[in-house]
């Protein structure tokens, strides 16, 4: 009962000085405002990144790329691995049942195309009629690539949506004639919306071809830069890699000793991958935002020391009338931790708004914190513990006699 | 209720230069006395208080509250018989600045241990005639507002003696009388109060003396007629106006 009383008394103390209050609560409010905007925008931009990536590559799929360290096509180091080929994956889906079906990519990164006066650098894919499926690329008119166009090489072209405005403008695409490089294509589909991706490209911003008209047309190779497989069972997927590894080497004549010419990734790599680029996020900025939180304690204590060197009358009179010296101190710890907690609150309502509102430019999904929220408002308790314990001895050092004169 | 047995207060032990700032005090309060301590500044009446009031610990001596000996008691049990036993009136009244009335006289019933605890603030306030300020803040009373406060406060927790350090020191002489006339009014009705003062004429109005000087009792007499506050406040009035005349003419 007494305990409460005192507590109660602690936090009432605060609305007499309503301005130095304000002033001890700004660092702990600023280091938990950092706190949970960081938090909450980092869930949310981990959530976008891996809806998107699970968009694009879902569960279930497993792309294989030539040449080590490579990905989505387009080569890193040296010239292009020119050993990975069709027939490769004709016989990976041949030889392991829990291959569902495939599609080839190729990747020319700019090549202009042309539509009568109009002109722009462009990207240009080459995939199978099976991309529609694998790849998830959906149209909006007109007609995809089928398997007729793919062995004939035709000269066809699915173009996106902002390929549209910048070439077409107001005019129907479908049916026109259009110049990639010197070769002539017709136009018989516009894809479906696809927006930015994660690395910032637009993804309607390309103009698909079907693969075999890339290679002999457009490329003049008679390889592919990558392969996306759709597994039966994700389950067993360690296990088809493994067995897509082996065909690989042997097909490809690599030595025991040989690396892989190749590289294989898996959804599970993916998310590996997101996530370690987001531990540095997550272990760099909050410890930022901790920083600015024990400067905020720092300031709590300094100030709450201030007030007992003003307050020695007060602190004398109530040990007159019978406070033991735990009593003074409890008062003053209730003060600090008051304070911070408080503070700890509207640090979080501001970080919450703020984070929704970041959210909402940012293009990222709302999401929120409640391990941010919690986190911050013990946390910022626990400053306020830890800053009140030398005011509060210091408090309870002070003897009536002294200050009662 | 007190008895002081050679109490001996010595500032300064270890080193040559010690004071004794009491020397051999003795003395005997009895329930529902009113007693005046006098003495110059550096008589040790202050010290006296501190020790009576359970401030403070005596170097030498015995002293007995209540027929228990408090003079080897540690901080905590002395902190808590003040609580229960003591109340106390200072010359600087000591409110807590920006907090009611009413909060200011609760604060030593948030160090007691009693539940009981609801009323007994107003309770406390109505005794010294100040029911209608429980709200008002110590900047928005006078002087003598804030000291009668203060004295609701000695009272709340029903103490059986109340120490007063130059309760009138820094009042005007109305205000000082009105502040009197109330312990002479807790006095009748059975409190015991022990009155630190310089001043001679508010010690007149106490029903015993105790002169102190150097540290040691040098006279102790008992007051036959005290005066009477509540009587010199009726006659104020009549002075002021007296004296406001003179100053037109």
């Amino acid at each position: 009962m007494k305990t409460k009383r005192i507590i109660k008394s602690g936090f009432r103390i605060l609305g007499r000085h309503k301005m130095r209050t304000l002033f001890m609560m700004l660092g702990i409010v600023v280091g938990i405002t950092a706190l949970t905007l960081i938090f909450s925008l980092g869930k949310g931009t981990e959530k976008k990144v891996l809806d998107n990536i699970d968009r694009m590559f879902s569960g279930s799929s497993i792309l294989v790329s030539a040449g080590a360290g490579q990905m989505m096509g387009g080569p890193m180091s040296g010239g292009p691995t020119t050993t990975l080929s069709v027939e490769d994956f004709e016989a990976i889906q041949e030889k392991i049942s829990n291959i569902e079906t495939w599609d080839p990519m190729l990747m020319i990164p700019s090549r202009e195309v042309k539509y009568q006066e109009n002109s722009e650098n462009i990207r240009i894919f080459g995939h199978s009629g099976r991309s529609e499926w694998v790849w998830n690329i959906g149209i909006t008119s007109g007609e995809y690539i089928d398997s007729q166009a793919v062995l004939t090489s035709a000269r066809v072209a699915l173009i996106g949506t902002t390929v549209v405005d910048t070439l077409f403008e107001d005019i129907d695409p479908i049916g026109e004639q259009i110049r990639i490089g010197t070769v002539p294509f017709r136009v018989i589909g516009i894809l479906k919306q696809r927006g930015i991706d994660p690395h910032g490209w637009d993804r309607d911003n390309e103009v698909i071809v079907p693969y075999t008209t890339a290679m002999r047309r457009l490329m003049n190779i008679d390889y592919i830069q990558s392969a996306k497989l759709i597994v039966k069972d994700p389950k067993k997927m360690e296990g088809t890699v493994e067995q897509i590894t082996t065909i690989l080497r042997d097909r490809h004549v690599l030595a025991e000793s040989e690396p892989d010419d190749f590289s294989i990734i898996t959804p599970v790599q993916v998310q590996e991958m997101v996530s370690s680029t987001n531990k540095i996020f997550n272990l760099l900025l909050p410890l930022i935002a901790g920083i600015s939180l024990m400067v905020g304690g720092v300031i709590v204590t300094n100030l709450m020391l201030i007030s007992v060197n003003e307050r020695t009358s007060e602190i004398g009179l109530r040990k007159a009338v019978g406070a033991r010296s735990k009593d003074i101190q409890l008062q003053f710890i209730s003060e600090t931790v008051a304070i911070t907690f408080l503070g700890g609150v509207v640090g979080v309502f501001i970080g919450m708004i703020g984070s929704q509102a970041l959210a909402l430019i940012m293009n990222l999904p709302p999401t929120v914190s409640w391990k941010a929220l919690v986190l911050g408002i013990v946390f910022s308790s626990l400053v306020g513990f830890i800053a009140g314990v030398a005011p509060a001895r210091r408090a309870a050092s002070l003897q009536p006699v002294e200050t009662l004169r | 209720m007190i008895q002081l047995h050679n109490i001996i207060k010595e500032y300064g032990k270890n080193n040559s230069l010690s004071v004794n700032a009491l020397q051999n005090v003795s003395l005997e309060i009895k329930p529902g006395e009113f007693v005046a301590i006098v003495g110059p500044s550096g008589s040790g009446k202050s010290t006296l208080m501190n020790i009576l009031g359970l401030l403070d610990v005596p170097t030498e001596g015995s002293y007995l509250l209540d027929n228990s000996e408090v003079s080897g008691l540690d901080l905590d049990e002395l902190a808590k018989l003040r609580n229960r036993k003591i109340g106390f009136v200072f010359q600087a009244f000591h409110l807590l600045p920006r907090t009611s009335a009413k909060e200011n006289v609760e604060l030593p019933l948030i160090y007691s241990d009693r539940s009981d605890v609801k009323n007994l603030a107003f309770s406390a306030l109505k005794a010294v005639g100040l029911e209608d300020r429980v709200s008002h803040y110590p900047s928005e009373l006078s002087g003598g507002e804030q000291q009668r406060v203060a004295i609701a406060r000695s009272l709340v927790n029903d103490p059986d003696i109340i120490f007063a350090d130059e309760p009138t020191g820094n009042l005007d002489s109305r205000s000082g009388l009105e502040v009197i006339s109330i312990f002479q009014d807790l006095n009748l009705k059975g409190k015991t109060i022990v009155l630190v003062t310089h001043d001679q004429n508010i010690a007149e109005h106490c029903r015993r003396i105790i002169r102190i000087y150097d540290g040691q009792i040098v006279a102790d007499e008992s007051i036959a007629k005290p005066k009477n506050a509540a009587e010199e406040l009726t006659k104020l009035p009549s002075e002021k106006k007296e004296a406001e005349s003179q100053n037109n003419v």
